[in-house]
């Protein structure tokens, strides 16, 4: 990320010019621009000048008083982090008297710092110990009485602890809550030596948890409860990959130690997140052990799962089906999960392709119907595959249908952080209320269905067409388009909510035609989804799609037949939709699941139930068990996230590598290669088979990924490459969405949404431990005024009822939230959320009530 | 929160262009309104705020005059920096301590008086001086102490 | 036999009411300003008076409104400093509780030389009676109109209101005060943005202590020339001194700047309870003491800075020979321990480290390496601190090690204090 301290041509208020100071640092003589901190000219000179509060993202502070250097003409010694350079300033960081200081600077932390050393996790990497060592005096003067503030370390929350008698009050904790994360939930009591942070009444049990004040701690004081004691940093092996919860794509590094997971960080340098992780990137990996994990093979024989040999498993697999030649293409669908790698999901559509004979393919279970069709016009020229913090530095940025702070919480770090050192300006329309609301320009609470009036209403707004919408929507567009019209340039992100809701088809048809729009007006234009899952644009890219083979080519299109040996069909296939459909109908044969679990997730338990009963054979490949693994005839055993190499893209069109931290568990084998083993099965050779083939054979036929290699890919990833415009010419005007009441207390119902929590990502994180520990059950959530209209109170049980089912939750209630909005996060598997809905309804209408049962 | 102090706060308010800044006035209020400051109150007066929690809880614990703890329903606080120091504040305290049984910091069984060492109250020129509650009593002396005590002690009735 | 001033309405009982006040001249500076001076007039008078700031760092006031952008949308502030919380100093309370008129009127006339609408009055909150004293002042004044909308029928309008404090010497700090102000942990700000360009809010702010404003309006009345010829032409002006510790005649006086401290303090104030002066602290405690060979030292800023001490505040603490200076350097030390903010690594962690090994060397457990620790405390703070508190903390010690060391090396030879 970058820091506070970037100044481009705007910001020096001269066009296309940059006004440069010179200055001598060291006696060496530096061009800088103007602007720029004596610090960052150091480092740039590869000269080492010590800090602890200072740091690139934070506001600066100038407080620890290590940076203290030598500028002629000044009578004092002056801090390096926030002095700006000046025409002819001469710096010299290494005089005696400033070796002096900086000794003397460490003399007095270590005068009541204690030495813990011995029995402090930070031991090995902490900030104070490599200072001390290089610029320290090597001898302690002081002995009288330590200041102690506590005895016992305090337990903050279930991840966060703290040794108040460590911290050096450097406040990187307390600015990254802040200004970063935006929880604000640190803070600094007392003052002079009683000086203490904390939580609000020593408590952090309400915060994020997403522990990046441990991060950022330069010594001992905040500390993971999860991985206290545990290691010594030179006893761990470390891994830097890509995080498989959402489509942020932060880098982790994931720390083992004789095998065993023992803690996940992340590098300052490195990817869109630069040392920072949300909660379940950073403590949700533990997934990996946790649940019931799938060791062996497993047939069905007699009504029961039993362990069987991969052969057995095989063979059964080839009794049932025979002659794939000969079974209707039709008769056979394929569901693979987002979250699987790239050459995963390639291999797996290549499968279903050429050894199937079918194109019925989906990678989701939960977006409305449709929206294949408007995707394509949307992933070719006008995604835009670049960086988010470059994305984010434009006039101003729509973020429309996003739950941004729980669906994606390190995009929205970065866009607070973005938004604090810049003047573009932030209009954010969600169904729920966002930490970034007080960010915004204008904000609105919009339910899912009804983004797409709020695009059909920026379109015409920005055509100079009249609009009709009651305020608050008419408003919100109003200021919206006011700023996008003097904006030299637009950025859009899309969420997830958009994509679940029945008019989602036509949502993206409107988002097309006004994007192009703010082309054509000479703007420039940014467009990225805020996926919810790690490789949802990779699973579309990769052609997991009924009507669209990989790139988005069209099914007819040359060049497939001759890299695959064999022509993909033609007829379009079903979506998941059509595909349940057709096996409730019993009308199919085979269904055969990568990852996925629609039992859970396909938003009609009901017709999934239905489904799953009628299919002639359910196979599941997948690491974990599930309600949909307990009903499969044959489920195979694959590699869970960390135990086979892959890429993932993530929603920058970023491609990144996932990587082996161990083998596979048990018996299981890697996703890939049971893929090439199953089309064995049917004597066919799928030929690609390690990743770097498979990535080769991509490489060649998906036009965005042209000129990568996978061994050329850095820490940083490879953008994808935008590609020429798919579709036809100008769109004819898209239909006008029907209006929607939105919200609206309909008989006492509320609308029902769902979506991640901030602890959870999906359905994965459930299995984790340490993400358990902190929210295990599901809740429901609804406005106060909501609440005491019906007489409920926070903590009560409550019955969630709609046309379909009904649940059993606690209620919780939110003072922000819009009358008529009903939450409850998706995570769970309890509570069988999918009941509720129906499919083609989202949100749905439900009625909140008492539950007197005990 | 009463709707007395919330309806003060809220006048408070408008002296100001930012939220923020009607904190300290808030627990100033609160506290004379016989709130501790500490719990509930300092989640109401960031509610009404509408500032995080934190916010508040840092300014509270930052002054010396805002309390998070009880205090005695007589707060004396003797001054010991350099003028009052030179004017004997030391014998002073000690005849306090004596007089009150209790330590520096402490507060009687009662309830009745808490013992403090505060810094220069700004009466330099009548040393010694410290403050009960909010009231000056300076040019103090043993004996004047004992006055001042004997006057704010209830007396039994006759 | 010098004339007084300010002192003239603060030994008058009854100033604190407008009424009183109006009858003995006030307000009329303010009518004159209104009428007959535009803002920029006004700065440059204020400018030729060569006032210096009175809250202890001696900054041109003139000069410093003169910081103030003249073309910015933004709203000015102006603050007044009445957090008076520097040991020894007591003028700001006098004049709050007698004569709170004169200030109001001074920020007045500040206020309409910056163009500020709004000023917000910091006072300790130790200070109740000043408070009250004040806010039934600033009542008083809008009801006669002096305060408000259009100002005595002029385009200038005003708000003026009481922030009070909490107790933290630090707001004394002229960033720390916006700080609070803001709602936020008194902590000094950096500068630069200086408080004139970005101060509270982010808005151009001055901030000027109780007593530079109470001059004003006697300067807008007598003249710049008037001013600027009483005592030395560097630092001008007549002054309030306050004088404490071990003097017969304690209490607040009014000289010409440069009357040399040792007529203050043994002709005005009577000498010593013991006859002998050992040294005297100037301007409160963070002033380096004054030993007595020096103590024909002008009191006005440029001499007392070449002096190696500062005017301050002009708190005048006086130590007879009976008094022991080490106990009173421990004090001072354990004062700036308390007081510290907590920001910046050598006054948190110096001031702890030097008021233990002070403690511990006073009550006479000391060692001659404590000496030692304590000059490398001295170093190490003075001129690395963040703000002001740390540097008054190593000054103030380092003068009393280096005119008393003696004192020390017999607390720690005899192993107990030799006053006591």
């Amino acid at each position: 990320m970058k820091g506070n301290a970037r100044f481009t041509e705007r910001e020096t208020g001269q066009e296309g010019l940059i006004h440069m100071v010179q200055l001598t640092i060291d006696d060496i003589a530096v061009d800088v621009p103007e602007g720029t901190l004596v610090l960052e000219v150091a480092l740039a000179q590869g000269i080492d000048v010590p800090t602890f509060c200072y740091q690139k993202r934070l506001s600066p502070l100038a407080s620890c008083r290590m940076c203290l250097v030598a500028i002629e003409g000044a009578a004092k010694l002056q801090p390096a982090c926030v002095t700006p350079v000046m025409d002819g300033m001469v710096v010299h960081t290494a005089t005696e008297q400033v070796a002096k200081i900086r000794a003397s600077m460490l003399e007095l932390l270590l005068a009541n710092h204690p030495l813990d050393c011995p029995v402090c996790d930070k031991s090995g990497e902490c900030e104070l110990q490599d200072m001390v060592f290089e610029y320290g005096a090597g001898v302690s003067r002081f002995q009288d009485e330590k200041r102690v503030f506590h005895s016992q370390d305090l337990s903050l929350n279930q991840v966060i602890i703290f040794n108040s008698n460590r911290c050096i009050q450097c406040q990187r904790c307390v600015r990254i809550c802040e200004e970063v994360v935006g929880a604000v939930a640190l803070g600094t009591v007392e003052k002079g030596m009683d000086t203490a942070i904390t939580g609000f009444e020593n408590s952090l049990e309400s915060c994020d948890h997403c522990g990046n004040c441990i991060e950022v701690c330069p010594v001992g004081a905040l500390m993971s409860q999860p991985y206290r004691y545990k290691a010594r940093p030179w006893d761990l092996v470390e891994t830097d990959t890509t995080c498989p919860f959402c489509g942020t794509g932060c880098q982790l590094t994931v720390s083992a130690r004789d095998g065993q997971l023992a803690r996940v960080t992340s590098k300052y340098e490195t990817g869109v997140n630069g040392e920072t992780l949300c909660v379940k990137g950073r403590y949700g990996i533990d997934f990996i052990d946790g649940g019931d994990r799938i060791e062996t093979p497993l047939l069905r024989r007699d009504g029961t799962l039993s362990a069987v040999t991969w052969e057995e498993a095989y063979a059964a697999l080839r009794e049932h089906i025979g002659d794939p030649a000969a079974v209707n293409g039709g008769r056979i669908g394929g569901l693979a999960s987002a979250q699987q790698s790239c050459e995963t999901l390639y291999l797996f559509q290549k499968m279903m392709r050429t050894v199937f004979g079918t194109n019925n393919l989906d990678s989701s279970n939960r977006w409305a119907a449709g929206i294949y069709d408007a995707l394509p016009g949307l992933f070719g020229d006008l995604y835009s595959r670049r960086p988010l913090d470059e994305l984010l530095e434009a006039d101003s940025i729509l973020v429309i249908g996003s739950s941004v702070t729980d669906d994606n919480p390190v995009s929205d770090y970065l866009i607070r952080a973005t938004l604090r050192n810049r003047t573009g300006k932030l209009f954010l329309a969600s169904a729920r209320p966002s930490r970034l609301d007080k960010d915004s320009t204008a904000h609105l609470r919009l339910l899912p269905g009804d983004e797409v009036q709020l695009i059909a209403l920026l379109d015409h707004a920005l055509a100079g067409m009249a609009g009709e919408a009651a305020a608050p929507l008419g408003e919100f567009v109003q200021q919206a388009v006011t700023t996008v019209k003097s904006a030299a340039s637009v950025t859009v992100l899309v969420g997830v909510d958009l994509l679940r809701a029945p008019q989602a088809n036509l949502a993206l048809q409107w988002l097309e035609r006004f994007l192009r729009r703010l082309r054509g007006s000479g703007k420039q234009v940014g467009l990225q989804f805020l996926f919810d899952r790690s490789n949802q644009m990779g699973a579309w890219e990769m052609g997991v799609l009924p009507g669209h083979l990989p790139g988005w080519r069209s099914l007819g299109e040359a060049g497939f037949e001759q890299a695959w040996g064999k022509p993909p069909p033609r007829m379009p296939g079903a979506d998941i939709h059509a595909m349940l459909e057709r096996c409730a109908d019993g009308e199919m044969d085979l269904l055969y699941l990568i990852g996925s679990d629609p039992l859970a997730a396909y938003p009609d338990r009901d017709l999934v139930e239905k489904a799953l009963s009628s299919v002639g054979l359910l196979v599941v490949q997948a690491a974990h068990h599930s309600a949909t693994t307990a009903r499969a005839d044959i489920v195979l055993p694959g590699a869970a996230f960390g135990e086979e190499t892959g890429t993932v893209i993530g929603n920058e069109g970023r491609v990144q590598i996932i990587r082996e931290i161990r083998r596979p568990a048990g018996r299981a084998r890697r996703n890939m290669e049971i893929l090439t083993q199953v089309a064995e099965t049917f004597d066919c050779d799928l030929g690609a088979a390690t990743p770097q083939e498979v990535f080769a054979e991509i490489a060649q036929l998906v036009p965005s990924f042209q000129g990568l290699s996978l061994g050329d890919i850095s820490a940083a990833g490879a953008l994808t490459a935008s590609t020429p415009r798919v579709g036809g010419e100008e769109l004819d005007g898209p239909p006008m969405p029907t209006r929607s009441n939105g919200l609206r207390l309909d008989n006492g119902k509320l609308m029902l949404v769902t979506g991640d929590c901030g602890f959870h990502s999906g359905f994965a994180t459930e299995q984790s431990a340490t993400l358990s520990g902190i929210l295990k059950d599901s809740y429901v959530e609804i406005g106060s005024t909501d609440g005491q209209a019906k007489g409920l109170a926070q903590g009560d049980n409550v019955i969630v009822r709609s046309g379909r089912g009904e649940t059993r939750l606690k209620l919780r209630l939110n003072k922000n939230f819009p009358p008529g909005l009903a939450f409850i996060p998706e995570n769970f598997a309890h509570p069988r959320l999918n009941q509720l809905f129906s499919q083609g309804e989202y949100p749905c209408p439900v009625d909140i009530l008492p539950d007197h049962a005990p | 929160m009463d709707g007395d102090l919330k309806e003060r706060i809220e006048a408070i308010m408008g002296r100001y262009p930012t939220r923020r800044s009607a904190i300290m006035p808030a627990l100033c209020l609160a506290q004379e309104c016989g709130e501790l400051l500490r719990g509930e109150i300092l989640k109401d007066i960031a509610d009404l705020l509408e500032v995080p929690e934190i916010w508040v809880y840092e300014v509270t614990s930052f002054y010396s005059m805002l309390y998070s703890e009880p205090v005695g329903k007589f707060h004396i606080q003797l001054c010991t920096n350099v003028s009052c120091l030179l004017s004997r504040s030391t014998p002073l305290l000690e005849h306090l301590k004596q007089r009150l049984q209790i330590g520096e910091g402490g507060t009687t069984a009662d309830g009745l008086y808490t013992l403090t060492t505060v810094e220069c109250l700004g009466s330099c020129d009548t040393a010694p001086v410290l403050m009960v509650n909010e009231v000056y009593h300076e040019n103090m002396s043993e004996q004047r102490i004992d006055t001042l005590l004997d006057q704010l002690t209830p007396q039994p009735a006759a | 036999m010098y004339e007084k001033i300010l002192l003239k309405n603060l030994e008058t009982p009854g100033c604190h009411d407008i009424g009183t006040y109006e009858a003995r001249g006030g307000y009329k500076a303010l009518a004159t300003v209104l009428k007959d001076y535009s803002p920029g007039d006004l700065i440059e008078l204020v400018k030729r008076s060569n006032l210096r700031g009175r809250g202890g760092a001696g900054f041109p006031t003139g000069v410093k409104w003169g910081f103030v952008p003249k073309d910015t949308d933004k709203p000015i502030y102006l603050c007044c400093n009445s957090d008076e919380g520097e040991p020894g100093t007591f003028k700001d309370r006098a004049l709050m509780e007698k004569d709170p008129h004169v200030m109001i009127e001074g920020m007045l006339i500040a206020a309409y030389a910056i163009g500020s609408e709004i000023s917000y009055n910091y006072i300790r909150g130790e200070y109740t009676l000043s408070i009250e004293r004040v806010e039934t002042a600033l009542h008083q004044a809008y009801e006669r109109g002096f305060l408000g909308k259009n100002i005595l029928g002029s385009d200038f309008s005003h708000d003026m209101y009481v922030h009070r404090g909490a107790g933290a010497y630090i707001c004394g700090e002229e960033t720390a005060l916006l700080e609070s102000i803001e709602g936020r942990r008194a902590q000094p700000k950096l500068k630069p943005p200086f408080p004139a360009v970005a101060g509270l809010y982010e808005c151009p702010t001055i901030i000027n202590n109780t007593e530079t404003f109470a001059y004003l309006p006697h300067i807008v009345e007598r003249g710049a020339e008037w001013f600027r010829g009483i005592g030395p032409e560097g630092s001008p002006g007549p002054k309030l001194y306050c004088l404490s510790g071990q003097v017969k005649k304690p209490g607040l006086y009014e000289f010409p700047m440069g009357i040399s401290l040792r007529e203050m303090v043994e002709e005005h104030a009577g000498g010593t309870h013991s006859g002998k002066v050992k040294a005297v602290i100037p301007g409160g405690v963070s002033a380096p003491l004054i030993p007595e060979c020096d103590l024909d030292v002008g009191m006005d800023f440029d001499s007392l800075a070449a002096a190696g001490s500062m005017l301050g505040s002009a708190g005048v603490i006086v130590l007879d020979d009976t008094a022991c200076v080490v106990r009173v350097a421990t004090r001072i030390m354990e004062f700036f321990n308390l007081e510290s903010c907590g920001k910046c690594t050598p006054c948190r962690e110096g001031n702890d480290w030097a008021a233990k090994v002070l403690r511990r060397l006073e009550a006479g457990n000391g060692r001659r390496e404590d000496l030692d620790q304590l000059e490398f405390l001295c170093d190490s703070i003075f001129g690395t601190s963040f703000c002001a508190l740390g540097d008054a903390a190593a000054w103030s010690l380092g003068a009393a090690l280096k005119h008393f060391r003696e004192e020390f090396e017999r607390h720690i030879d005899e192993g107990k204090c030799p006053f006591h």
